[in-house]
């Protein structure tokens, strides 16, 4: 027996490398559509269809059980965000988990496609897990600068007292190309992507105006299941995205040089970071993924980014501010044998406007082939979309609306024929012939 | 290890592979609210195009009539147009489902949860059936009335082992 399980367990640790091995850049993010025995979760796509609801997903997005009512110990509030007749009103009560059903984020944000809601929306709506949270002190910044500014100096200035900044040649240059993905054993600690907090914790990090908005998302959402996910519209990602679970932004393609450091990713959009060497901020208008500055101390890259766009992350998370800016550390991930294995980051989140303080949090992305690599490829992502709000709430239109944008079929040619060739004795071509010769 | 350890060994390693094809990549870039979930509807149709979208693929096509004599056609005389949502198109393509492999014709069937408001559009539920082709005439062979593709001997299950 006991051989028995260790053949299936050998076929899972193959399954997993072989996971991790994919040639797509995008595979080490499969876990969001894990399965298992409990709770409901996000809908997510498995065998390349579109699933229904998956269930107790290992990883964040699914994980936590789900609760038909308050689970033992708990008592319902009388007012709740799925009773509230006005969100604003209820300020007093965003501070209790209770207001939101222990819910974190993610499962606000699936509500209603993973049937959380229930059979009475929104009164019916799920309970989640009360006792999942991630501590807010270790969410909080553990470095006492107040800017970023601040932040990189002093790194700056310790690099210089050491001799540094680093500076090096096109021969010396650390070899960190190569494609990357996240080390899913740090899901645990990935607050950003609302997977492991009640709501409250969340907007404790936030200032009250960033509060407000954060619940009118969360009300919207889950209540009103009118999901405005960036994505859906084409809208542009935002820098903090690169944080978020679903946008693949920490499974990227590293290239480097001497003077610049480039990470592209995407899944719906694409995400283009490139820090440059020993340069200085110079862009004066906000940029939708900022600009990034930074320098070498020894092999490890300090970045500080600012002229970010504020924007949100979306998914009943938070909008952050223009006055975003990051400093980020890079440094080289060795295994026991000290072999390059990927790199540590860590992000360090100043927006005095949206975060009542800097923020952190930690990831290691792992390097899963090198550029030269045979197949992998970076495929360039034209976010093509037919979905547009009506009534309020996101709609797949059809090629029966004005709207529809049939971005593969001349759609240009197809506003000419419409307002300027109407009438026309034009050849009748709308079904292919070779379709009409099935029948003949 | 023993003789048992080595059937389940043998046993779970295709099942591991299988598996993994089935966990590659895509995620949802969009909510898919839009859609009713509690309602499957299947069709079967011949392809009119294929978008190889890289978030969503999708797959047009063309309605065929019931009795499976003809297409399909709405109160206005006009041909009925479908269209279904997949996951990306590279994680289809390793279905082989691909713009090569449906090309403009290709008859299939397709199980789909249909757009709330009633449009004939619909995100795809389990495997695609496609009718296979009569070498002799090089035309699908279509399945009997009120049948899907499934049903025809020679048919192709893509993304899945069941229709």
């Amino acid at each position: 027996m006991r051989a028995g399980w260790f053949a299936v367990s050998c076929s899972f640790a193959a399954l997993f490398a072989l996971v991790l091995l994919s040639p797509l850049p995008v595979a080490l993010d499969a876990q969001e559509n894990g399965k298992g025995k409990q709770g409901k979760g996000g809908r997510g796509q498995v065998d390349g269809q579109l699933q229904p609801p998956i269930t107790g997903a290992p990883f964040g997005r699914a994980a936590t059980p789900t609760f038909a009512g308050p689970p033992a110990g708990m008592q319902a509030l009388a007012t709740d965000l799925f009773t509230s007749k006005n969100f604003y009103k209820d300020r007093a009560l965003w501070s209790d988990k209770r207001y939101f059903r222990c819910n974190t984020p993610r499962q606000i944000t699936d509500s209603w496609t993973s049937g959380r809601i229930g059979k009475n929306p929104p009164q019916s709506a799920a309970w989640g897990d009360c006792n999942i949270d991630y501590p807010r002190e270790k969410i909080l910044s553990p470095y006492p600068y107040k800017t970023a500014k601040e932040h990189y100096e002093a790194l700056l200035a310790a690099a210089k007292a050491k001799g540094g900044p680093t500076v090096y040649t096109k021969a010396t240059v650390p070899d960190w190309d190569g494609w990357y993905g996240r080390d899913n054993s740090y899901s645990s600690s990935q607050w950003t992507w609302g997977t492991i907090n009640q709501v409250p914790t969340i907007l404790s990090l936030l200032t009250p105006e960033y509060q407000k908005r954060m619940v009118q998302m969360n009300y919207h959402e889950g209540v009103d299941n009118a999901p405005q996910w960036n994505a859906s519209f084409c809208y542009p990602e935002g820098f903090m995205r690169w944080w978020s679970q679903a946008s693949a932004g920490g499974n990227f393609q590293l290239t480097m040089n001497v003077n610049q450091v480039q990470f592209l990713s995407g899944l719906a959009a694409n995400f283009l970071r490139q820090v440059l060497i020993g340069k200085e901020h110079v862009q004066k208008v906000p940029q939708w993924y900022g600009e990034t500055i930074g320098f070498w101390e020894g092999t490890t890259l300090v970045t500080w980014t600012a002229n970010i766009q504020g924007w949100t992350i979306s998914h009943s998370m938070f909008e952050f501010s223009n006055r975003l800016e990051t400093v980020e550390t890079y440094k080289p991930a060795l295994d026991a044998n000290g072999r390059f294995i990927g790199l540590d980051h860590e992000a360090v989140f100043y927006d005095p406007e949206a975060f009542v303080a800097p923020l952190h949090v930690t990831m290691r992305f792992l390097r899963a082939a090198g550029l030269d690599n045979a197949t992998r490829r970076y495929t360039y992502i034209e976010c093509l979309s037919n979905l547009r709000n009506v009534n309020g709430h996101p709609t797949q239109l059809t090629a029966a609306s004005d709207q529809f944008i049939d971005y593969y079929g001349r759609p240009w040619a197809k506003n000419w024929e419409k307002y300027f060739e109407a009438g026309w004795d034009k050849p009748q071509d709308d079904v292919p012939q070779e379709i009409l010769d099935i029948f003949k | 290890m023993n003789q048992r350890a080595l059937r389940t060994l043998a046993m779970a390693v295709p099942l591991a592979l299988t598996l993994t094809l089935f966990v590659t990549p895509a995620l949802p870039h969009h909510s898919f609210a839009m859609y009713d979930q509690t309602k499957t509807v299947t069709l079967t149709g011949a392809a009119k195009q294929f978008v190889a979208q890289a978030n969503h693929a999708e797959l047009h096509f063309i309605l065929i009539a019931p009795d499976r004599k003809g297409l399909a056609k709405g109160p206005d005389g006009k041909y009925i147009e479908w269209g279904v949502e997949m996951a990306g198109a590279a994680a289809v393509a390793q279905q082989g489902i691909t713009a090569e492999s449906f090309k403009v014709g290709t008859v299939f069937s397709v199980k789909m949860n249909p757009l709330r408001d009633g449009s004939n559009f619909g995100s795809r539920v389990g495997a695609i059936a496609k009718c296979p082709v009569d070498p002799a005439t090089n035309k699908p062979k279509l399945p009997e009335a009120d049948k899907h593709c499934d049903s025809v001997p020679g048919a192709t299950l893509l993304g899945g082992n069941t229709f």
